[in-house]
């Protein structure tokens, strides 16, 4: 079924069994300059949060009570219904621009927004809301909401814009915003903030995304109740590959960036996690570090992902994370790579890639040190001619051979 | 306990609101929260000889024609935005007063710039149109146009009628395309 906007339907009637739906949103053309960032709004009746918690987004992933669930890579939610209050009526979806207003963004500057209502990733969804969205000013847009509605819960598709970004369509829900990232006079590269996530219903929420500026910078991700939950690591670069202009066609070129990481666990254990060879590691097993399949045709628009087990972080004594360009010409410049760390209910960090050397192949991104229990994130953005002087940079010991994905 | 309308419906007045003497066409929305052009929901009656149409355009009640000549249809006026409590604007019908050669009262309610603005009912926020008994206060039907009408932007919402000696109610419900201007055609109006 295609949704136009204003249209709902029944989910119950749909699939009465269905325990819960997955809301995955996707956007044309999926290579974009923009940062879009997902969120969601569990509404009471009166239309507002109850409180702080019911906002869910990058530095807040899930719902107190597992309800809503926001997936690592930001493009989904998955909704529990027998997991809601039944305080929540309504749950709103929307996409916003990160600092849109600031760099003068739009969702003009995109073509098409969709929105998939499934129940189940591998099977065909309920519904597709599609959105044409040329000529929309905004830099905040909602996608669609889920109510209840005599016993049911039905979605409706909404696609309208709302003036300003993130902070004022939050403030509107009722959320309590401490600061608005896109409004805020320039970033300036002091020491982050190191009060990560407050408590929800003391103070107000943090839109801020902490970015690690300068070289050796560091930020400690505290532990909170029993881990760290899982922690998302994202690569994301632009691709090249429409360059304008004679000399545009004849630099550009796809670059293909791999994202690694070196490891040292409590016993003593040591290795290397990446394509190369092979060594994808495992989430519940030692290493408790995990590449998501490695994508060569540079199709995927979401970069590359790399995933801790927070839940184990005590196993694990540090991780050096890593990009490598395989194959080509090092062109670090023209990648403008950006690195995300994304931790459970802490703030989301951003290392982006600078002082590039356009003579060496790998770039060290970030450490990760176990320190005293808490994740302590430096940025390193050092390069390098291989992994073995990478390894002997950072002091692994690894013993390394040559070796080809192919 | 108001009666949650279908399509076509027909309700006996007479019993579910035996001493309807006057009754408001209430219509209400939420204003808009969003970017864009404002959600302006427009109520109109077309009051309706034995042959289905106006005896003249005096007989078409709407937002620059507020009173029917007799003075048994009024509206309340123009709400531009849906700002305010309850509905957002009304139409009082006297039926104890209305002429004897009107048969039929249409209720209409349509978005303004519905086309231009790419608006329908289910992007407005809690839109809905309902009868209420304007003595007791008492809802008689209600259509709820953002949930049920979602995709439409001009609807027929019923029709009170004569029928034996009583008025009744004749819930339509029916989406209309073409909006206002089609729908005074429809019932003789000269645009």
């Amino acid at each position: 079924m295609d949704l136009q906007p204003g249209q709902n339907f029944s989910i119950t009637q749909y699939s009465s069994a269905a325990p819960m739906v997955e809301i995955a949103l996707d956007w044309q053309p999926a290579q974009t300059p923009l940062m879009l960032d997902s969120s969601a709004f569990a509404l009471t009746a009166a239309g507002k949060v109850r409180d702080d918690g019911d906002f869910i987004f990058y530095n807040q992933t899930t719902l107190a009570g597992g309800g809503i669930q926001r997936a690592g890579d930001g493009r989904t939610f998955s909704i529990h219904f027998a997991m809601l209050p039944a305080a929540i009526d309504r749950i709103v979806i929307a996409l916003t621009i990160d600092q849109g207003q600031r760099r003068g963004q739009s969702f003009n500057q995109l073509s098409q927004i969709r929105a998939e209502i499934r129940t189940d990733a591998a099977k065909s969804p309920l519904a597709v809301f599609s959105l044409t969205t040329n000529g929309m000013s905004e830099t905040a847009l909602i996608v669609g909401e889920l109510y209840r509605r005599g016993g049911e819960w039905k979605f409706r598709a909404v696609g309208q814009g709302f003036a300003g970004g993130l902070g004022p369509l939050a403030q509107q829900y009722g959320v309590d915003v401490a600061d608005d990232p896109d409004t805020a006079s320039p970033p300036t590269p002091a020491a982050p903030p190191p009060t990560p996530a407050a408590s929800p219903s003391t103070k107000p929420i943090r839109l801020e995304k902490i970015t690690l500026e300068k070289k050796g910078s560091s930020i400690s991700l505290e532990k909170k109740g029993q881990g760290f939950g899982e922690l998302v690591i994202n690569l994301n670069w632009h691709q090249g590959g429409s360059g304008k202009g004679f000399f545009g066609r004849l630099t550009s070129r796809k670059i293909d960036l791999d994202l690694g990481c070196l490891f040292r666990l409590r016993d003593g254990r040591a290795g290397a996690i990446q394509a190369l060879g092979d060594s994808f590691g495992s989430l519940q097993q030692p290493p408790y570090i995990q590449l998501m399949g490695d994508d060569r045709s540079g199709a995927s628009a979401q970069g590359e992902f790399l995933r801790i087990n927070g839940d184990r972080w005590d196993q694990i004594e540090r991780v050096a994370i890593f990009a490598f360009i395989y194959e080509g010409a090092p062109n670090w410049s023209e990648t403008d790579a950006l690195v995300t760390i994304q931790t459970p209910n802490q703030p989301t960090l951003e290392i982006r890639l600078d002082s590039h050397r356009n003579d060496q192949r790998m770039c060290a991104l970030a450490m990760l040190e176990n320190q005293a229990g808490n994740i302590k994130v430096t940025k390193l953005v050092e390069y390098f001619q291989d992994h073995r002087l990478l390894d002997q940079a950072y002091g692994f010991g690894l013993r390394w051979v040559a070796g080809s994905k192919d | 306990m108001a009666i949650s309308l279908n399509k076509g419906g027909r309700l006996s007045l007479s019993k579910e609101a035996p001493d309807l003497k006057k009754a408001l066409i209430g219509l209400g929305w939420d204003p808009r929260a969003t970017d864009g052009a404002a959600f302006d929901l427009d109520a109109s009656a077309f009051l309706l000889g034995d042959n289905g149409k106006v005896r003249s355009d005096a007989d078409f009640i709407f937002y620059n024609q507020l009173k029917s000549a007799d003075g048994s249809v009024q509206h309340t006026g123009d709400n531009l935005t849906g700002a305010g409590e309850g509905d957002d604007e009304a139409i009082l019908v006297d039926l104890t007063h209305v002429p004897a050669d009107i048969h039929k009262i249409a209720f209409t309610v349509t978005i303004h710039e519905a086309d231009q603005r790419r608006q329908n009912f289910g992007q407005v926020g809690n839109a809905y149109i309902r009868v209420v008994n304007a003595e007791t206060n008492q809802e008689v039907a209600r259509y709820d146009l953002a949930e049920d009408a979602s995709t439409e932007t001009a609807m027929v919402f019923g029709e009170l009628y004569r029928h034996s000696g009583e008025w009744r109610f004749n819930a339509v419900g029916q989406g209309y395309a073409g909006g206002l201007t089609a729908m005074c055609r429809q019932y003789g109006i000269n645009i």
